[in-house]
């Protein structure tokens, strides 16, 4: 919203400086995006007078003109359009000085003396183009003859002006304050001073009632639920022509473009109060409405679906049946508070109108703004909710300019669909709430005379409750806290003295998750690894090169692209994605991780909302030659590093090709795709005799790796933290190591290979396993030669006794024990 | 015309016999039989040269093919059966066997930073809770005083499942879980993903960072809001700043405001962080709307509360001279790395 201060400043006292003014409005009213005077883009442009004009030797489409700026020196410029004649005032642009329509835009254009087919050209004389005060670009702008020569263009134009942006976002709830006036109003109550509405706003002046000649139309509300109020009156006898200098300078510095004399006093009237107004040719109405021609007809209805309307920005616009529009008895005419249509536009040849003030739902307003895509200064107004108190002042107000400017007349009976009337409403507040709740101490004259400032009005008061009248033209005040609002505001938050609450000592701790979380991050970070967080959305492309399957996503009704447009069912997705990437910028050898939530679109918690539980996805890639084997041992390695350190050390392995597929949870299963099935394994853990599956861990799937580009040696793990939660144990038991010494020894296992590592290792540990001996167990080496069916596991078994020295014979006894034992699963030593 | 014929021939014979490599080193590289043939055109008779030529191309389009077919084949070839129990692969050197990397790594920066928040806010008394990443809409809109069709929507600018699940535009969306799950006193901060609906560029982001607050009792005051926000925001920046309370609009508070502190960095001179206004503009923050109060069961003649919201990447990026949101999520590691 687009305040100028010298149009305030006709309502209101403004203090002397400007910056003043701005920061009132910055902590009163909200957040100002800029502030600048308009007149700096008018710096080099001033009046000047064609004082002799003659051809240009070498061009036909050139004149010359001698001007002046002091009616003393002559100054010689070449212009395109040889229309002008000796006398004719104009706005000249001094060499230096730069076009005011380039002003602060990328490319400023600066003007210069320069040769114009061998004559010199010192300055230029602007179009309205550019002066950026209307569209005409071919003809230099003819000043009216009263215009000061020398004077500054600004200062003629009535454009030496400050003008204020207020960020719209702040004032959403308050469509009185897309007007000047409320704006004023707000200034005047921040400085303390008692604001007083125009008598214009406060209520008709006029009688609205027709002098002679008659235009006979009528209105039809078919829509009162969406149409709670509809004001119109004909005028005739109407002068189309450009407004007086004053109004368009209005218009501009709220950044409006002036089109004629009755367009834009509707638009005056709109940037004043905020409350949109409209003019219909009423000929045109007549003439497009080929059924009854005797008198005119509007019509507010829901648009037929298919109906179409060409509006006034040229477009032709489908509409359906939650549009409501302004129509004769045929055809629309308007878009209802949105805009009008081409039509029923005002033009020069207009004599008759038809004057529109009218209220409409902002909730079905807004939809068809956004649905047609179609904002404007009225619909922006609309939805900010305004008042349908506010439509016959206003209405009659714009009756008053048109006669005065444009020799307008009443030329019917005003036309005032109201169905429910709006009442006055009093709301009463508790002061004592009111301080608590504020950090304030106001008694009630200090309460009453800052809200009477802003035209609320004190109807009664009884001990601590003090009543308001609300005022008409607010549409945000519902309840109390409505006008606390409005209290802390103009008496200033800065008057608050800071308080922090009185509160009961209560320990608090971060939840389990979080803790989990952060201990896992310190782990991997302290690892090599790096935390990378990323996107929830990925693409159908990237879906496909992971194996996964697109349909068990979300998907995003309005993404920003398409390779957006699905919320990830797993973490590693994403991850993959970034593997590639860091490949590419030259890192060879990586571990990144991410902590986050993944989302499959049937997997539903007990809130019917898609289940959210926070998994870390890992993944590794390397392409120097530090390591070989399957790279899935070195998941496997980051994954038991995570897990030991938070004590989670009973873990199982059970290959992907493996599994029991039924009773593998879903999430699992889905990622299975993007592993390798042989070289892959489904892990997890046993809390008291129930198997809970942690995730998945092991080498990226070869064909995922082709897709991606990806380095062979890429492996992964992904688990389900939430479980991993449910298997923490907390309790840590304490085994006081042994003060007797070890004896070491390294032992081959010759093992077939259907047999695992892991049962090899529990036989061991069985076989040593007795009273007061502690052991030590550490795999050297695992050889395969290739074609044989057995693997060398060569195991490093440090052996001590607690209780004494142990002694080779000892050991000797455990060897045997060992081989006995192990020779019943094939293996031998 | 030199004789492509037999050239035809053995390449049609080796095509049989020789595995990829060979064919690359026989045919496609420096010294290769068709690399040869093609710089040879240059010296072939004008009016053959396009006969030649494609006789050529087509030759080598024939050995092309099968070192593609060979490339995928390879790649797509399952990888052998492992024992997972084991601790390292069969026949693997003891210097090549999994190890954990030598490197110092990361993580994430904003993650430290809510690290750092959960801190401050738990000493001050406040639980954690963190943010749902898909919600409805009765959670994001219709319990925090939006109802349908209200243009108050418009200022976030959501995402929508096909399903209608909404993404969060704010952490608020956690707001009526917290007023209903305990009775007051509520001391809750809510850290969380939230995402907005719009195009980025380098100071806008579709997933973003937020920190939410709400507090809940008798007689809570706009003067404890102020209070409490200042001394979080102190401990944080440790720094003293001045403070500043904008008016805005906020649907779901009443009064509304816009908290904005003095530049730590310039001492209100004005610097580029803060836009050369002397002032940083943190976060909205308000008093509880009675509405909200109560769809949480809470009776706003009772309690009152307060509540704020703030952007985290935007702090992190103050914080930590970071010039481009979008470095926050591109997941380069040589980003993360300087952090």
């Amino acid at each position: 919203m687009k305040l100028p201060l010298n149009i305030a400043k006709q309502y209101t006292k403004l203090p002397k400086e400007v910056k003043t003014t701005v920061e009132i409005l910055a902590s009163r009213v909200g957040e100002v995006e800029s502030y600048s005077n308009i007149s700096e883009k008018y710096k080099n442009v001033v009046i000047a007078t064609i004082k002799q004009k003659s051809d240009h030797p070498d061009a036909d489409k050139l004149a010359i003109y001698q001007i002046s700026v002091d009616n003393d020196k002559n100054i010689q410029v070449v212009a395109g359009d040889k229309t002008l004649e000796v006398g004719d005032k104009v706005a000249y642009i001094k060499p230096k000085g730069i076009v005011p329509s380039t002003y602060n835009t990328e490319k400023p254009f600066t003007i210069d003396s320069v040769e114009m087919k061998g004559v010199t050209s010192n300055g230029m004389m602007c179009s309205e183009k550019e002066l950026n005060i209307g569209p005409n670009h071919e003809k230099v702008l003819k000043l009216p003859q009263d215009a000061p020569i020398g004077e500054n263009f600004s200062d003629y134009y009535e454009l030496n002006d400050t003008v204020v942006e207020i960020e719209n976002k702040a004032l959403t709830n308050r469509g009185d304050l897309f007007g000047i006036i409320g704006l004023a109003r707000e200034l005047a109550g921040s400085q303390g001073l008692q604001f007083t509405s125009p008598n214009w706003y406060k209520e008709t002046q006029i009688e609205l009632q027709p002098s002679e000649t008659c235009l006979n139309f009528d209105i039809d509300n078919q829509a009162k639920a969406l149409c709670p109020r509809y004001c119109a009156i004909a005028m005739s006898n109407i002068q189309v022509e450009d407004s007086p200098t004053w109004l368009k300078s209005a218009l501009l510095r709220s950044d409006i473009k002036p089109i004629n004399n009755i367009v834009d006093i509707t638009n005056y009237l709109m940037i004043l109060t905020g409350q949109p107004v409209h003019a219909f040719d009423f000929d045109k109405v007549m003439k497009h409405d080929t059924k009854q021609a005797d008198m005119g007809h509007i019509v507010i209805r829901t648009a037929k679906t298919g109906e179409k309307i060409h509006a006034l920005d040229g477009n032709i616009y489908e509409l359906n049946d939650r549009n409501l529009v302004i129509a004769n008895s045929q055809h629309p005419i308007a878009i209802a508070g949105i805009t009008g249509g081409i039509d029923t536009q005002i033009d020069k040849n207009t004599t008759n109108i038809i004057l529109e003030s009218a209220n409409f739902d902002r909730y079905n307003l807004r939809h068809s703004s956004m649905e047609l895509g179609i904002i404007t200064e009225a619909s922006t107004r609309y939805t900010k909710s305004q008042s349908p108190s506010m439509c016959l002042p206003i209405l009659s107000h714009a009756v008053e300019l048109i006669t005065e400017l444009c020799n307008g007349q009443i030329s019917s009976t005003l036309m005032d669909s109201y169905p429910v009337k709006e009442e006055v409403d009093q709301i009463s507040i508790n002061i004592d709430k009111l301080n608590t709740k504020l950090g304030l101490n106001l008694n009630s004259e200090e309460l009453i005379k800052l809200l009477e400032n802003i035209e609320y009005k004190n109807t009664d008061s009884k001990d601590k409750y003090i009543t308001f009248q609300i005022p008409v033209f607010r549409q945000d005040i519902e309840i109390e806290e409505d006008i606390y609002e409005d209290v802390a505001r103009i008496y200033g938050y800065e008057k608050i003295i800071p308080v922090l609450p009185e509160k009961a000592i209560t320990a608090t701790s971060l939840p389990k998750m979080m803790t989990l979380k952060n201990n896992i991050r310190n782990i991997l970070s302290n690892s090599g690894c790096n935390e990378l967080l990323t996107y929830n959305f990925v693409s159908m492309d990237l879906l496909k090169k992971t194996n996964q399957d697109p349909n068990i996503c979300l998907k995003l009704k309005n993404p920003l692209s398409k390779e957006l447009e699905l919320m990830r069912p797993s973490i590693l997705i994403s991850l993959l994605e970034k593997t590639l990437l860091n490949t590419q910028e030259g890192i060879n050898s990586f571990g990144i991780f991410e902590l986050g939530l993944s989302h499959q679109k049937d997997n539903l918690d007990k809130e019917e909302l898609p289940l959210e539980e926070w998994k870390l996805s890992f993944i590794f890639s390397d392409n120097t030659d530090k390591l070989s084997g399957s790279p899935f041992f070195q998941s496997k390695r980051y994954l038991e590093q995570v897990l030991h350190k938070i004590d989670i050390k009973n873990l199982s392995y059970e290959l992907a090709t493996d599994i029991d597929y039924n009773s593998t949870p879903v999430w699992v299963k889905t990622l299975l795709n993007s592993f390798e099935s042989n070289s892959s394994a489904v892990v997890s853990t046993v809390v008291g005799k129930t198997k809970v599956v942690l995730g998945i861990v092991g080498e990226i799937n070869n064909e995922v790796k082709h897709n991606l580009s990806l380095n062979d040696y890429s492996c992964a793990f992904e688990i389900n933290l939430e479980s991993v939660l449910q298997v923490k144990s907390h309790s840590k038991k304490y085994v006081e190591s042994s003060k007797f010494p070890y004896i070491t020894q390294d032992i081959c296992f010759v093992t077939p290979t259907k047999v695992t590592y892991a049962e090899l290792l529990l036989t061991v540990k069985k076989a040593i396993e007795k009273e007061n001996i502690q052991s030590n167990i550490e795999c050297i080496d695992i050889y395969m030669k290739e074609g044989n069916d057995t693997r060398n596991i060569t195991l490093r078994i440090s052996i001590t006794n607690t209780t004494k020295t142990l002694k080779d014979k000892d050991y000797q006894k455990i060897r045997e024990r060992i081989s006995k034992k192990i020779a019943k699963i094939d293996i031998s030593m | 015309m030199p004789n492509l014929s037999k050239l035809e021939t053995q390449v049609h014979k080796d095509l049989k016999s020789l595995n990829a490599q060979e064919l690359k080193k026989r045919y496609l590289s420096k010294e290769g039989l068709l690399t040869k043939e093609f710089a040879n055109i240059k010296n072939v008779p004008t009016n053959q040269k396009s006969k030649f030529g494609k006789r050529i191309n087509k030759l080598k389009s024939l050995v092309d093919e099968k070192l593609n077919n060979s490339k995928t084949e390879t790649k797509i070839k399952k990888s052998s059966r492992i024992d997972p129990t084991a601790p390292f692969d069969c026949n693997t050197q003891t210097d090549k066997r999994p190890h954990i990397l030598d490197l110092q790594g990361s993580s994430h920066i904003l993650m430290q930073e809510v690290n750092r928040f959960n801190e401050i806010f738990t000493s001050m008394g406040f639980d954690i809770v963190e943010c749902r990443q898909v919600d409805d809409d009765y959670h994001m809109f219709e319990s925090l005083n939006f109802p349908k069709g209200h243009p108050a929507r418009d200022m976030f600018d959501t995402f929508w499942t096909e399903d209608g699940f909404v993404l969060p535009a704010h952490t608020s969306t956690m707001q009526n879980r917290i007023l209903k799950s305990k009775n007051p006193p509520i001391r809750t901060v809510i850290p969380g993903r939230v995402y907005r609906n719009e195009a980025t560029d380098a100071g806008h982001e579709h997933t973003l960072y937020q920190c939410e607050g709400v507090y809940v009792d008798k007689n809570v005051s706009v003067a404890n809001m102020i209070a409490t926000i200042k001394e979080f925001l102190e401990a944080y920046l440790e720094s003293k700043f001045d403070i500043k309370i904008q008016p805005a609009y906020f649907p779901f508070t009443e009064p509304d405001c816009e908290f904005a502190i003095s530049c730590p960095f310039c001492n209100k001179k004005g610097c580029s962080t803060c836009g050369y206004t002397g002032w940083i503009e943190l976060m909205g923050c308000g008093m509880i709307h009675p509405n909200v109060l109560k769809s949480a069961n809470i009776d706003p003649d009772k309690y009152s509360g307060f509540a704020w919201g703030f952007g985290v990447d935007r702090l992190t990026m103050i914080k930590n001279n970071i010039p481009e949101i979008r470095h926050l999520r591109a997941g380069s590691i040589k980003f993360l790395r300087d952090y």
